[in-house]
This record gives structure tokens, C-alpha cells and sequence, in this order.
């Protein structure tokens, strides 16, 4: 390819210009001489070329000379292959098998038959279906990309692509989760980490999508974006720094566009099996309720068929009313009970068992936080349409007994709380049908 | 530092703190320069715009009377400047131990780590403070290395921190102050000595235990910076900038064997009412710690999931918070609703109270008194704990243990 070099004339932060003689096109890459520094052809005027920097500009100096390549940001990332760390120039930045383990260990072979959300109980509270979008929104304690970090872990999709906005330490957090679920060879990990220049932050949706597009044929794939609010309001920044007008709500006009396409990578199975699932996270601003807020929330049930929208209850994460999507029959039965309870339909003997079994039923099935030390051991014991009939039976000939069954039950099932939820699950299904369905479920 | 002495006395055009300097050569952007006047006062300046031989260059310190023939600009300065991209760390995974800051509710409901990053949220400046300090008297108490930072300090609080750095034997050492009057460059400056300090000692092989106050403070210096160096932003976006500013410092300070311990203040988490946005920024830091209007410790906060083989009381100390959060949440949902108090439950929330309340550092706290406070409820309200573990630590000191 023939190069064309040209000298910087001015650098500030938001944009460096240049004098060239020759023509360039607006959105091609510029690399100063040393490959250091990185900046995109905002605009040209006769023989002035405005860059935006998408490397901090210290690399550069006044008479730096830099080199339009005319290689577009696709064919950069085109060359990204599976089991990297790349950023969103495409520049590899390390191995995803090269994180240091320190005492947690590798496992190589993923437990057969879980499901590729590793999203735990949680998973268990909506029914998904491959190919879906799922979003979560809340505040979890210890933040997203803890939360991200526990599902990048325990998932077992075929392959996944995870966008990770956070520094070293957050880099390091997912290359080990996607290590120790086996899926270190077939992940790719796209790292937009906080100290780059805005402009380069807000090309993480098109990088996202080349990426997407280019690796894709893997079987069941995973997309993890940790926190799309985090990502948003770096593309506020970038309008406010670019000079890009920005609409009443305080984002740049492309704002709109660039979720959409960041939403809308999921994939429905095609006829060989192939498919492209989604988690996102969304952290709502503190103080607000989540869905009304913010400008472009309201617009996720457009994109996304499943919300959960977390509570934090004694640091677990609950599922709230507000959350959108087919539940599965656990998910029917938490909201019931919860209903029920909170309009008191219950009989002062029954209310207080309603209580126990639901602090025990909160415990049991919808507990998932990142700082949970609870983890799947791969055994999983359905709770059923059948258990759903069998509980509402058992709460509708309710007595002074039933209380002190459930109380029996809670102190059975903690006894156990350092065997993980299968155990205490099965603890209780087997109180459900009085012992019957032991040898069924073992 | 070292000090190229590269410099310029052509200063084309002057107007508030803004210098055009010509063939200042070799400059790069954000390059420190020192601004030297005839009478022999220097001032740091900020490149923030290079135009062909000329350069812009915005003063971050002192407002004295410039007179433009006079002045000499220097390339590089003698201040310290952290670097814009922190260093590649190795990913590995500390095994932390447990800090014992010696207050009763922090060691048995919120056990710090070594090396770990909290974040505290009080309510006014006045109780945070009173907080901070017994926190490092705690630090003081486990051979650490203290650090203090602490900016827009006014008269009053600056003499109160001397008087206890003085108490602490500490003479002045590890103690980095800006006032409240001092210019921004001055006012920043404590903060970036502390962290190199900080790093410095962590090399030595020294457990510090760091401590900032505050981040409101952090946050203000943040967008006066944006706005010298000519740059529009909404707070919101301010805020982002200033996360991404936050997570370079908390790189830089980690991967030291674990041995950098950093509590970060929000004096005041409430502003006219709501919830600060700098809340948000909680998510960056391990621990999450919140202060009560009382000063006392409130139940809201999380300490990490501990990592297998890490102290048993970190795990038992989870327990004990979650069956407390519980009750508490089940507790004012009572209140609200007018539902009347039974005797143990008065009891329990007074006892509770009191125990959260007392934030004194003495020594080693026993996980005991906890489990005696769920004692005074019913075993059949504490869904949370094994009633096992209950019975047998939730007992009165001589009454008689039921196993």
C-alpha cells in the first residue's frame, strides 16, 4: 500500500491538524511514524486535516510525521483471532490464557448439559432462550464487572466475545473467569480500558460489531458487555470533547444509533445451530428508579426480551417486580408468594410460615451475587411446574403444622450452607413431596 | 524528575492565566513548565495546546501580577507528574490478611483486608473525620505505615490532624496536606506525593495503609483542571472523566504484593437530600463502608467475597452482616407498616444500635458480642445463621450452652 506522510502542525487534546497535499477520507486511521499514537480523519478542509486523537496526543510532537495508511478500522480487526486481548484499534494487548491463576484452578472441561448463561439461579428465574438478549440493571454490590466476571466463569457457551471497560485489574478478573469455564482459546476479549482518549472509547460499538461479524460460525456464542451505562456516558464525553452537537438529554446524536447497534449483535439460531446470545449490565444512576431516568432505558425492552431488574436484599441480588420477560415456574412462584404476601392474603398462622418459607425460598433459589460464595458445582435439580403445584397445595391446607415444618426445613437446609444451593435445593424439593421424589432426583 | 533546562523568554501574548510561548522547542502536550517572573517567583504551568513553533501554556498555580517581558518559561518543572497510562501490573492474586483496626463493628461485621481498597460514605465532614482517625489509629496499632492525604484542608481541620499526628508520635511523616486557599496545582500536589510516597515504602517491603480525604474535594480540583486547561464539560461527563482519573491512580497503587491498604472518604453522601453521583464511584473499590448521621458505622456496606482459605471470622463476619441487613430491612418494614415491637426486638435494635454506634479503636474486637445481640431474638427470626453456630456463640457469657 503506498504510504502518504504528512507533518502535525497543531496538537491539543480534542484534535490535532495537519497540511496535506494529498486527499484523505474522513473516518481513515492516521499512526504517527513510531506507532505510538492513533487518530481518525475528522474532517478536512483544502489542506487541512482536523484528527481526532484516539491515543493520547503526549505521544506526539510538533513536526511528528504521520502516516495515513488508508487501512480502515475493519481490516484492522479483521486480522483478530480467537484467544486474544485486543483493544479497539485491534491492537493485541495479551493472550487470554496468559492471566496468572494464583491458587484458583483451570478447568478444562466444561460439565455437560449447563447452560451457556451462567447467570446461576438467576438463570432460573426467567426462562432464555439461545439467541435472546438479556438484560440486568441494578446496583450489585462490588459492581458489574464483579458480577460479569461470576458469569464469564461459570458460562459454557462455545465461544464468547466479553467487552471489558475497566483497568488492568478488571482485564485480569475476566481472563480468569473465561479460563477457569475453558474457554480461554475461544473467547475474545475487547479492552477499551478508562485512560484512553474518549474518541477511542466510542468506537467500542464498531469494533464490537466488526468483531462480532468476523468471528462468528462458533456454535453457541456469548456477547458480555459489562455496564452500558459506564459506556454511554463515555460517549457523552466524547460528544462534549469531539464538539459532536449533543441532543437536550446530554448525549451526542449518535448515541442512539450506537446502542442499537451494540443491543442488536444477538443472533437467533440459525439452521446449523449457530447463535449469538447477549448479557448486558446497566447500572442505574444511585437515588433513581431504574426504567424511567434515563433517557434510553426505557428503550431495552425494545432490544432486549428479557430485563431483571435487581434488588439488593442482605447483599444478594434479587429479581424486582419491575423486571420484563416469560418467567420460568421459580420465577412465578417468588413473584406470587411475594404478591400475596405483600397484599396480606394470608391468615396470620400461614404469614408467618409464608415469611420463613419465603426468606428460605429467597435463599434456595433467586440468591445470586457476585460476592456469593456459592458457585454451581454443575448439578442441577429443576424446580418444575410440578413443585409449583405441589407448594401452592401444601400453602392452601396451610395449619399451626405447616409453620413448624418450615422451620424445620430452614434449620435443615442452613445446617447445609456450606454445601451450595443443589444441596439445599434438594433438601427442600424433598420436603415439597414429602421424601417421595428422593430417588427420582439422586 | 529530570530537569531539561530547555526554555524560552518570548512570551507573545498574556491574558488571565494564559501564556502563548514562542520556540519553546520540543514541548510535548501536558508537559509541565515552570514560569519563572523577574522577581524570582516560580509558578507551574500546563502545556495545553502546541501551534507550529508557538505553544499554549495555561498557569495551575498563583494569581501574581505577571508582567510579559519579564518572564522566563522553563520545559519541565521539579513537581512530580504520575503517569497518564499506568504500568503493566502482574495479574497475580494476593492472599490477603486480615487488618484489625481494633472497632468493634468494622473488625466483626466489616473485616478489612490487607490490600484492599475501601471506600467509606458518610454523612457530614465533622463525623467522617472523627471516623478516619480512629481508623488510623487502628492502621497505626498494626505496624503500618500511615498515609494521609488530605485536600482542601481548611485551618481548623489542618491543626486537629496535626495535633493527632503529633499524639501518634508520627512527626509530620506521612502526612500530606493541601489548605483550602491554595491555588490548584499546590492543592493536587499532596496527593500525587502521597501515592509516590505510598508506592515508595510498599517497595521497601512496608505494609501503608493510605488514607484520602476526600473524594468531593478530588472531584471539585478535577473539573477547576478541565476548565484551566479550556475544556467544556457537563458534570456528568466531569464525572466519567474523573472515574477513569480514579481508576489510574487505584492501578498505580496496586500490584504491590497487596501491601498499599487504601481507604478513600465521601464526606457527605447526601447533597440537598439526594444521594451524590459520586457514589457511583464505589463500584471501583473493594469494600464499600457507610457511616450513620450518628457517626456511628450503618449496616449498608459489603466487604468482597473472601478468597478460599482466607480467615474463618471474614467468612463468619459475612454471615453476621447478611442476618443483620436482613433484620434490619424486615425491622423498618415493621415500623413502617405500625406494626408494634416485640420485647426482644426492642432489645435487639437497641443493643444493635449502641454496639454500631461505638467506633472507639480499642484493640481486638470479639465476634462474640454479635452473635449475643441475634441471641436476644428468637432462633426462629434468623434465617441466616446456622442455628448450630447460634447456640453455641449466641449464648450470655455464663449461661448455659445448649449444643
Amino acid at each position: 500500500m503506498d504510504k502518504r506522510i504528512a507533518s502535525v502542525q497543531s496538537i491539543c487534546a480534542e484534535s490535532v491538524t495537519i497540511e496535506a497535499d494529498f486527499g484523505v477520507a474522513v473516518g481513515e486511521l492516521a499512526i504517527s511514524e513510531d506507532g505510538q499514537w492513533f487518530g481518525v480523519v475528522q474532517s478536512h478542509k483544502r489542506d487541512t486535516v482536523r484528527l481526532l486523537p484516539l491515543e493520547l496526543p503526549k505521544f506526539l510532537k510538533s513536526g511528528s510525521r504521520v502516516v495515513f495508511t488508508g487501512e480502515s478500522l475493519e481490516e484492522r480487526l479483521g486480522r483478530v483471532e480467537w484467544g486474544n486481548v485486543v483493544d479497539t484499534l485491534g491492537r493485541h494487548v495479551m493472550k487470554v490464557s496468559d492471566a496468572a491463576m494464583g491458587r484458583e484452578t483451570v478447568s478444562h472441561i466444561a460439565p455437560a448439559g449447563n447452560s451457556i448463561w451462567g447467570l446461576k439461579s438467576l438463570g432460573e428465574y426467567m426462562e432464555l432462550h439461545e439467541g435472546e438478549g438479556v438484560a440486568l440493571i441494578g446496583t450489585p454490590p462490588g459492581g458489574f464487572p464483579l458480577m460479569f466476571a461470576g458469569i464469564a466463569a461459570s458460562q459454557r457457551a462455545d465461544s464468547v466475545i466479553l467487552l471489558c471497560q475497566g483497568g488492568y485489574r478488571d482485564l485480569y478478573r475476566y481472563c480468569r473467569a473465561l479460563r477457569k469455564s475453558g474457554r480461554a482459546e475461544n473467547s475474545v476479549v475487547l479492552w477499551v480500558p478508562p485512560w484512553l482518549p474518549p474518541a477511542s472509547k466510542s468506537l467500542a460499538s464498531r469494533s464490537m460489531m466488526i468483531l462480532s461479524r468476523n468471528l462468528s460460525g462458533k456454535g453457541k456464542r456469548l456477547i458480555l458487555i459489562d455496564d452500558v451505562h459506564y459506556w454511554l456516558e463515555s460517549l457523552r464525553e466524547y460528544g462534549e470533547s469531539s464538539g459532536e452537537p449533543l441532543l437536550p438529554d446530554g448525549y451526542p446524536y449518535t448515541a442512539r444509533r450506537q446502542l442499537a447497534e451494540i443491543l442488536d449483535l444477538k443472533q437467533p439460531v440459525t439452521a446449523d445451530g449457530n447463535s449469538t446470545s447477549m448479557i448486558v449490565g446497566w447500572r442505574y444512576q444511585e437515588g433513581f428508579f431504574s426504567l424511567v431516568e434515563h433517557p434510553y432505558m426505557a428503550r431495552l425492552p425494545r432490544f432486549m426480551r428479557t430485563g431483571i431488574v435487581l434488588e439488593e436484599s442482605a447483599e444478594s441480588l434479587i429479581p424486582a417486580a419491575a423486571s420484563w420477560g416469560k418467567s420460568a415456574p421459580v420465577g412465578r412462584v417468588w413473584k406470587k408468594l411475594n404478591h400475596e404476601y405483600a397484599v396480606g392474603e394470608f391468615e396470620e398462622d400461614v404469614r408467618r410460615a409464608v415469611d420463613s418459607l419465603k426468606s428460605l425460598f429467597g435463599v434456595l433459589f433467586v440468591e445470586y451475587s457476585p460476592i456469593s460464595s456459592d458457585f454451581d458445582n454443575g448439578e442441577n435439580v429443576p424446580f418444575d411446574e410440578e413443585c409449583e403445584r405441589m407448594l401452592y397445595k401444601r400453602l392452601e391446607n396451610a395449619d399451626t403444622q405447616f409453620y413448624e415444618d418450615v422451620l424445620k426445613l430452614r434449620g435443615a437446609v442452613l445446617s447445609h450452607y456450606r454445601e451450595g444451593i443443589p444441596a439445599r435445593r434438594h433438601a427442600f424439593i424433598n420436603w415439597l413431596f414429602g421424601g417421595t421424589r428422593k430417588d427420582e432426583e439422586v | 524528575m529530570t530537569y531539561i533546562r530547555r526554555g524560552s523568554s518570548n512570551v507573545s501574548e498574556l491574558s488571565g492565566s494564559s501564556l502563548w510561548v514562542e520556540n519553546l522547542t520540543g514541548v510535548v502536550l501536558d508537559d509541565l513548565v515552570t514560569i519563572r517572573t523577574d522577581r524570582g517567583e516560580t509558578f507551574v504551568g500546563h502545556v495545553v495546546e502546541i501551534d507550529g513553533e508557538r505553544c499554549h501554556v495555561r498557569i495551575c498555580d498563583g494569581d501574581a501580577v505577571l508582567d510579559r517581558s519579564s518572564l522566563q518559561v522553563w520545559v519541565g518543572s521539579e513537581e512530580i507528574e504520575l503517569p497518564s497510562v499506568p504500568p503493566k501490573i502482574a495479574g497475580h492474586i494476593s492472599s490477603p490478611s486480615v487488618l484489625h483496626t481494633g472497632i468493634a463493628p468494622l473488625d466483626t461485621l466489616f473485616p478489612l483486608q490487607h490490600g484492599q481498597f475501601v471506600f467509606v460514605a458518610g454523612v457530614t465532614l465533622h463525623r467522617s473525620l472523627g471516623f478516619a482517625s480512629s481508623m488510623l489509629h487502628g492502621a497505626l496499632a498494626g505496624h503500618q505505615w500511615p498515609c494521609l492525604v488530605s485536600l482542601d484542608t481548611s485551618e481548623n481541620e489542618a491543626e486537629e490532624i496535626g495535633d493527632v499526628w503529633h499524639r501518634m508520635g508520627l512527626e509530620g511523616e506521612g502526612l500530606f496536606l493541601s489548605h483550602s486557599r491554595d491555588p490548584l496545582y499546590r492543592s493536587m500536589a499532596p496527593l500525587r506525593l502521597g501515592v509516590e510516597a505510598a508506592i515508595a515504602h510498599a517497595n521497601e517491603g512496608r505494609d501503608v495503609f493510605m488514607m484520602v480525604l476526600d473524594l468531593e474535594s478530588w472531584f471539585r480540583f478535577y473539573q477547576e483542571d478541565l476548565a484551566l486547561r479550556g475544556y467544556y464539560r457537563s458534570r456528568t461527563s466531569a464525572l466519567n472523566g474523573f472515574k477513569n482519573e480514579l481508576v489510574r491512580y487505584i492501578e498505580l497503587l496496586q500490584g504491590h504484593k497487596g501491601r498499599i491498604t487504601v481507604v478513600m472518604l465521601l464526606s457527605e453522601r447526601m447533597i440537598a437530600g439526594m444521594p451524590s453521583e459520586l457514589l457511583e464511584l464505589r463500584d471501583l473499590f473493594d469494600s464499600y463502608l457507610v457511616l450513620s448521621s450518628e457517626g456511628g458505622l450503618a449496616l449498608d456496606g459489603y466487604t468482597p467475597q473472601p478468597l478460599p482459605g482466607t480467615d474463618r471470622s471474614v467468612e463468619y463476619a459475612r454471615m453476621l452482616r447478611r442476618q443483620c441487613k436482613e433484620l434490619k430491612s424486615r425491622l423498618d418494614a415493621k415500623r413502617r407498616d405500625e406494626y408494634p415491637f416485640t420485647a426482644a426486638e426492642r432489645a435487639y435494635e437497641t443493643a444493635m444500635r449502641e454496639f454500631l454506634l461505638d467506633t472507639e479503636s480499642r484493640g481486638i474486637a470479639d465476634p462474640k458480642c454479635v452473635w449475643q445481640i441475634l441471641g436476644l431474638l428468637p432462633e426462629s427470626s434468623l434465617g441466616r445463621v446456622p442455628p448450630a453456630l447460634l447456640r453455641e456463640y449466641g449464648m450470655p457469657e455464663h449461661g448455659e450452652l445448649d449444643v
